[in-house]
Parts: structure tokens; C-alpha cells; sequence
């Protein structure tokens, strides 16, 4: 007698996908189904990021797939339709599925069978696994799944995705998962048309429904069915819509039961707080106060050993190996670059850390929705402040935040003037550059000069921010007026588990996708500043050397190339190689003008750099080089130019295209260019 | 689309908080309406107001056991009767 395979119906290598609204648990579920054993990717194509794992249960491997959370199949955002597309085997990167398991909220039925009756009309073998039976009491209800089940029409598997509870009875439900006709009807003059429609184009009967839904520039073949429609006064879509709800109403009236008033809800008592007037805008900025003190503050201690451990390895290493181009090579170029990677994952991991926090915890929605009228004024909604919050410390976890922005247009333009917020590597060079040039006057006796030129800066960069995101938004990113119909979903404690998932996720995605880019620029940049190498003389101090070497390299003859270029600007050479130099990062600026004056190590604090600065010459005018408008227009140089690889990298990543770096280059660069011009042209003229 | 006084309807962004209604009609932009209806907005479901943020804008509603938000320019075209 041959064994019989416990689940039948199921292929050996099985592709299921998991489908659900956000915030039912879909993903607590994934993970604790496939723990370690997941992969994050992109969509080819798409910016949708593509999550899969592997789920070992009853001595197979089967795949899951978790799908973006959605409300619908239809497509109003990428994410659904890339959800639609892995469903009906569409997508050529993923295998068909061969079943779907939806993960539905209880306290939340109606809502989320929507969902769960679109996926059992595509033909897919659907098991629902309703979750959060636990919180049912609370809510003063109770469900008969029996009842449930058998008036949807598929198997119910009570769970529990927080504590596992249930999750054994998923795969013999998914073994006897039928798929199941669809089972609202329509007026007849609408069932007719959907025949028609079929029979006419080929379709299958779902298809059919799904086309007439879609507006008629999608669809012009069906032109003469919406007119029709328009005629006799009917709305398809809606009405599907409308039929679709009934019928899940007709279940649940039978099936679920509300046993006691649940009382003033506990999200609603919190709301009470967390959305008051006065309370609830404390509460936000003390929250938005810690997630910026993390990534501006807490993370440089991070960053200093980082920092300091890349420095004594490489010592080691060129210590240990012989001496010559490879040493060179792998200490400087490789370890560097290693390093210029690794040094922004204290960052990006505190701010992941304190995101996933406020999304699990469902506090995430209400900050939105709090500040989304402030964010109106720029067209953009509230979904885009703490991913613009962040780039005030760096842009680079700031950008990869806006994941969350479901908007495409939306969430281009947040990327897009990310980089234009004053962030922290900005500041060594406000700091030299001020403490050499503006004088040390205090207005009024209190008010130091040099602090208001700093808060300049600072609200230049946010009014830079404002005005392209404003701009962007009537021309090249114009679209609809966005909205902010989001679900406030009921507060519950952040689990520990799907916080690190997220983190961790977070920090690889960096690594994979924005590290080989940041490595290859680092290197490029090193090699062009210590080749062609010159012999240090004995006469040559180790300083003199250095500058020399910087002077005589491939940087130092695009600066001289690049000096006609700039000089309308007031910079010379010198200048040009440090700004060629600092787009690995805004600070080498900094330690390049040190080794460019003799000056060897130097930070924004030292005092002979600032002299040495102070004191040099214009080979082409005669004049002080660091004059006030040459230094002005240097410092809105850098405050509107992206001078960050990094930055383009991780935009390169995000984007899935080349096209936007580019353009975020072009525009920082054209408008630092033009501004620079006008206040160097300017400022002399007045002089 | 803006209501008359004399109507019976109300649209959701004059509704206070605290109060609700039942919808009679869902109307505005296609996109926005179908969006709407697809999370449970529907004609003919009950919602009540449970917060309005300063100005007016964003609008918490609760509709079906859960709360969704949605702005004042969304707001204005769905129609409610007591």
C-alpha cells in the first residue's frame, strides 16, 4: 500500500502566495511561517519591493510570496497591481501560485473579505486564515466560522499570528482549497453586458468584469458598453462594488455576532490622546525630536568606531602587506570604499528601528494624519514628513524611508529634495567656512552672527526643499492632487520579531543594492586624487608631499581643467579639486582644503587651515581667493549641490532607473551653479 | 459640489465631531470614489466623525469598525442623511 502524500491537492513544489489588507497580520504570519528563510528583492520593472521565503512544513519546501498589502486587486496603486499580477501567474519573475492564503483582520471583517472575494473570483484555491481571534472579546463579538465558512465557500483557519496559535491547520486546509465560482450577481442588464463583453473579446467571465471596470481610456473596446451604461443611468464599477459588499454582508449577518457593546474602545480612548488638539502635537514632536536625535545624534557614536575600526584595520593591513600598488589598492581603495558603505548602517538602522516601531504600533497613521495639513501646502501629504525629517540627519535612510509613500509622484518628489535638507555632513563645511569669514560679532550683544548664518543655512536648504517640491509638483511630477485616504488601524504592541525583520531587511537592502555603487565611486574617487604618484624628495615634508601628490594627480587636473568652469564663481583650482573630491562626501571637503594648504589632517576646527584659507591668493585676479561673496556663494553651493555618492546611489536604487539621478545631479548642480554666480558677481560688484 | 442650505443631505466635511450619518450618495472624482467604496464607504453605510484635525483637514471616520482618514476635498462630495 502506497503512502498517500498528506496533501494531495497541492503540487511538491508548491508557490503560495499570502495576500491581506496592511495591518491584518499578513506579515507577523510570513514570518513566523518562514523565519529565517526570506529573501527582499524588487519586481522587475517596478519599484515594488518583492518579498519571498521559504516555508518548511511536512517534510516539503513550499514557496510563499508575500504580497504587498492591499485593499483591492484593482489597480490604484502599484503595489495592487503588482499584487493582481503575481495572483493571475502574470508576472514572468514568479511562478504561478497555486493557492492564496489571505490573512484577514476578525475585528474587521466585511472589509477585508472584499479582498478575500476578488482573489476567489481570479480562480486562485483561497484559505482564509483569520487572525486576531484573541482580540474578538474586546470588540464584544463572536464569530461561528462554520457558518463563515460555508457561506463564503472556502476554508477558515481560526489563528493567532502573533502567538503561532493555529498555524499547523493551514496546510490541510490549503490541500482541500477548491477554487469557487463567482457568486454575487448584478442587474441583468449588467450580467448581460459582462457576457457579451466575454464572448466578444474572448474573456473569461472574471476578465471581463475586471475590464469593464476600468476606466474607458484603458479599455476604448468597451467604449460602447459605457455608453450604455451611461444611458440607462448605471455605474458598473460601483455597482460591482456595491454587489461585492452585500453579499459579504448577507455571510457575516449570519455568521458573526456582536454579544455586548464593546464600550469606548481602547484605540479610541488613546485616539482621545494621541489626536488631541493640544496633547497630540506635544506628544508628535517629542516623538519626531527623538527619531531626529537618533540618526543626527545617537548614531555618530556608532559611527566613531565604525570609523575608528576601519582606520586601525587598514593601518594593519598596510602594515602587514608589502608594500606597493596593491597595498595601496586594498588598504585605501578597497577598505575605504568598505567603509564609506558601512559607516551610513548605524544611521539607517536606528531610523528603520524607530519607523518599524511606530508602524507596528499603528502610531505611524496618526503622525501622518497630524501633519499632513502643513505638508498640503507643498503638494504633498503627510506620509512624507518623517522620511523628511530624517534627511535633516542624512538623506540616505531618509530616502530609503519613503517606501511607505504608496503615491509614485508623490514619493519621487520627497526623493528628489531629500538631499536639498541641510544634513549633518553638511556641517564641517558651514563650520570652517564661517569660522574663517564671518565676522565674530554678536548683533545686539547676544545673538552671534555666526549662529544666524548657520540657521540660514539650515532654513535655506528647507526653503530649497519647499520651493523644488512645489515646482516639481506643477510640472515634470504633476498628477492628480494627492490624497490621504489611509486606514488608522487599532493600536497594538509592536512585536519584537517583525521589528527586527524590518531592521535587518533594512540594512541588507542598503548593503546589496546602494553598497557596490558608494564602493566603486570611493575607489574611482581615490585613485583619481593618488595617481599618477609622485616621489616624496627628502627636502618634502610629509605635508608638502601630500599636496603636491593631490596637486599632481588625475583630481588635481580635472580642478586645473574644470578652473575656467568655476571661475566666474571666485574658486580656482584648488577649490575645483576639493569640490571633485568631496562628492564622495560633503566632508572630505574639509580634510582635502588641509592637504591641499600643507596643512596635512585637518578638521573644520583648525585654526592654521583657517588662516591658511584666509590668507591665500586668486592666481587670476590677485585678490584674496576666500573673499565674503566667493565664500557665501560657496556655502549655498553646498547647500543646494547633491555632493554625496551616496545619495545618488541609494536614489539610483529606489528609483529603478538612472534617469532620476540624473536629473536630481543636473538641477542640484544647475541651481547651486546659478546661485553661487550670482552672489560671487554680485557681491563684488557691491564690493 | 456644494449643497444648498435647504437640502436634507449633508456633505461629510460639515459633519461634526461626534455625529454621523447614514450615505446616500457617493460622489466626486471616479479615482477617489471608487477608492472610497472599495474600503467600505458605500451608499447606504453608516459613519461617524471621530476627529478633525486642525483646519479642518484630515478627517477621521469611522465606518465599519474601522477608522479611515480622508481629506476635506474628499470629503465634500459624499452625501449623508441622518
Amino acid at each position: 500500500m502506497s503512502a498517500q502524500p498528506a496533501t494531495p491537492n497541492l503540487p511538491q513544489e508548491a508557490t503560495i502566495v499570502v495576500a491581506g489588507n496592511p495591518n491584518s497580520g499578513k506579515t507577523t504570519l510570513f514570518n513566523s511561517l518562514t523565519g529565517s528563510r526570506q529573501k527582499v528583492g524588487n519586481y522587475a520593472g517596478v519599484t515594488v519591493e518583492k518579498k519571498s521565503g521559504k516555508w518548511r512544513v511536512d517534510g516539503r519546501e513550499i514557496e510563499l510570496i508575500d504580497l504587498p498589502g492591499c485593499y483591492s486587486l484593482d489597480p490604484h496603486s502599484p503595489e495592487e497591481a503588482v499584487a493582481g499580477d503575481v495572483i493571475m501567474g502574470r508576472r514572468t519573475d514568479v511562478s504561478q501560485p497555486s493557492a492564496a492564503v489571505v490573512v484577514v483582520d476578525a475585528t474587521n471583517l466585511e472589509r477585508n473579505l472584499y479582498l478575500v472575494l476578488q482573489i476567489m473570483e481570479t480562480g486562485l484555491p483561497v484559505v482564509v486564515a483569520l487572525n486576531m481571534m484573541d482580540l474578538l472579546d474586546s470588540y464584544g463579538l463572536k464569530i461561528d466560522v462554520g457558518a463563515l465558512a460555508s457561506g463564503l465557500g472556502c476554508p477558515i483557519v481560526p489563528i493567532v499570528a502573533r502567538t503561532g496559535q493555529g498555524v499547523e491547520d493551514l496546510l490541510p486546509a490549503l490541500a482541500n482549497a477548491q477554487p469557487q465560482p463567482r457568486t454575487w450577481k448584478l442587474d441583468p442588464m449588467l450580467e448581460l453586458a459582462i457576457s457579451e463583453a466575454a464572448q466578444r473579446n474572448g474573456w473569461s467571465q472574471r476578465d471581463a468584469v475586471a475590464n469593464l471596470c476600468r476606466p474607458n481610456e484603458e479599455r476604448p473596446e468597451l467604449a460602447e458598453f459605457h455608453d450604455r451604461f451611461a444611458e440607462a443611468g448605471k455605474d458598473f464599477f460601483g455597482a460591482v462594488i456595491s454587489a461585492r459588499y452585500e453579499w459579504i454582508h448577507q455571510i457575516t449577518d449570519k455568521a458573526v455576532q456582536t454579544v455586548k457593546a464593546p464600550g469606548r474602545l481602547l484605540t479610541d480612548r488613546i485616539d482621545g490622546v494621541l489626536l488631541h488638539r493640544f496633547w497630540g502635537y506635544l506628544i508628535f514632536l517629542m516623538l519626531m525630536l527623538i527619531v531626529f536625535q537618533s540618526v543626527f545624534a545617537w548614531a555618530s557614536y556608532p559611527m566613531e568606531w565604525i570609523d575608528a575600526g576601519v582606520a586601525s584595520l587598514s593601518d594593519y593591513l598596510s602594515g602587514a602587506l608589502p608594500p606597493g600598488l596593491a597595498n595601496d589598492l586594498l588598504v585605501e581603495g578597497v577598505l575605504g570604499g568598505v567603509g564609506a558603505v558601512v559607516i551610513f548602517l548605524p544611521q539607517i538602522l536606528l531610523l528603520f528601528f524607530f519607523i518599524s516601531v511606530l508602524e507596528d504600533s499603528g502610531y505611524m497613521a496618526r503622525a501622518a494624519f497630524l501633519i499632513d495639513r502643513l505638508m498640503q501646502k507643498v503638494g504633498l501629504s503627510g506620509k512624507s514628513f518623517i522620511p523628511m525629517l530624517s534627511s535633516f540627519a542624512c538623506a540616505i535612510p531618509g530616502i530609503m524611508a519613503t517606501r511607505t509613500i504608496e503615491n509614485r509622484k508623490d514619493r519621487f518628489i520627497t526623493i528628489l529634495v531629500s538631499p536639498l535638507m541641510t544634513c549633518s555632513a553638511r556641517l564641517p563645511v558651514y563650520t570652517l567656512l564661517i569660522a574663517a569669514f564671518i565676522p565674530d560679532i554678536k548683533l545686539l550683544g547676544v545673538v552671534s552672527l555666526a549662529g544666524i548664518t548657520m540657521l540660514a543655512l539650515y532654513l535655506s536648504g528647507m526653503a530649497a526643499a519647499m520651493i523644488v517640491a512645489f515646482l516639481l509638483r506643477k510640472t515634470v511630477l504633476a498628477g492628480p492632487r494627492p490624497t490621504l485616504i489611509m486606514e488608522l488601524p487599532a493600536y497594538r504592541r509592536p512585536q519584537a520579531s517583525n521589528i527586527f525583520r524590518n531592521v535587518y531587511n533594512s540594512g541588507t537592502h542598503f548593503l546589496k543594492r546602494a553598497g557596490s555603487i558608494i564602493l566603486a565611486v570611493s575607489i574611482l574617487l581615490w585613485f583619481l586624487a593618488s595617481f599618477p604618484k609622485i616621489q616624496q624628495t627628502p627636502e618634502m615634508s610629509d605635508e608638502v608631499h601630500s599636496a603636491q601628490q593631490l596637486r599632481q594627480s588625475y583630481a588635481g587636473r580635472i580642478g586645473r581643467v574644470i578652473e575656467p568652469v568655476i571661475a566666474p564663481l571666485g574658486y580656482d583650482w584648488k577649490v575645483g579639486v576639493a569640490l571633485v573630491g568631496s562628492f564622495a562626501a560633503r566632508e572630505v571637503f574639509v580634510g582635502m582644503m588641509g592637504t591641499i594648504y600643507n596643512i596635512g589632517e585637518a578638521d573644520e576646527t583648525s585654526t592654521p587651515l583657517k588662516e591658511a584659507i584666509a590668507a591665500d591668493v586668486n592666481h587670476r585676479t590677485g585678490q584674496k581667493l576666500f573673499n565674503l561673496p566667493m565664500v557665501l556663494g560657496l556655502l549655498v553651493f553646498y547647500v543646494l549641490a547633491c555632493q554625496c555618492m551616496a545619495t545618488v546611489a541609494i536614489v539610483r536604487r529606489e528609483t529603478n532607473s538612472w534617469r532620476w539621478p540624473a536629473f536630481l545631479l543636473a538641477y542640484t548642480y544647475g541651481a547651486a551653479y546659478l546661485l553661487a554666480l550670482i552672489i560671487y558677481q554680485g557681491g563684488m560688484r557691491l564690493m | 459640489m456644494k449643497i444648498q442650505p435647504r437640502d436634507p443631505y449633508r456633505s461629510l466635511d460639515e459633519i461634526k465631531v461626534g455625529q454621523g450619518g447614514v450615505i446616500q450618495t457617493m460622489g466626486g472624482e471616479d479615482r477617489i470614489r471608487y477608492r472610497l467604496m472599495e474600503m467600505g464607504l458605500l451608499p447606504g453605510t453608516r459613519v461617524e466623525v471621530m476627529k478633525i484635525a486642525p483646519f479642518g483637514n484630515p478627517i477621521d471616520v469611522k465606518v465599519r469598525q474601522h477608522h479611515l482618514s480622508l481629506r476635506k476635498e474628499e470629503a465634500q462630495h459624499i452625501l449623508l442623511s441622518e
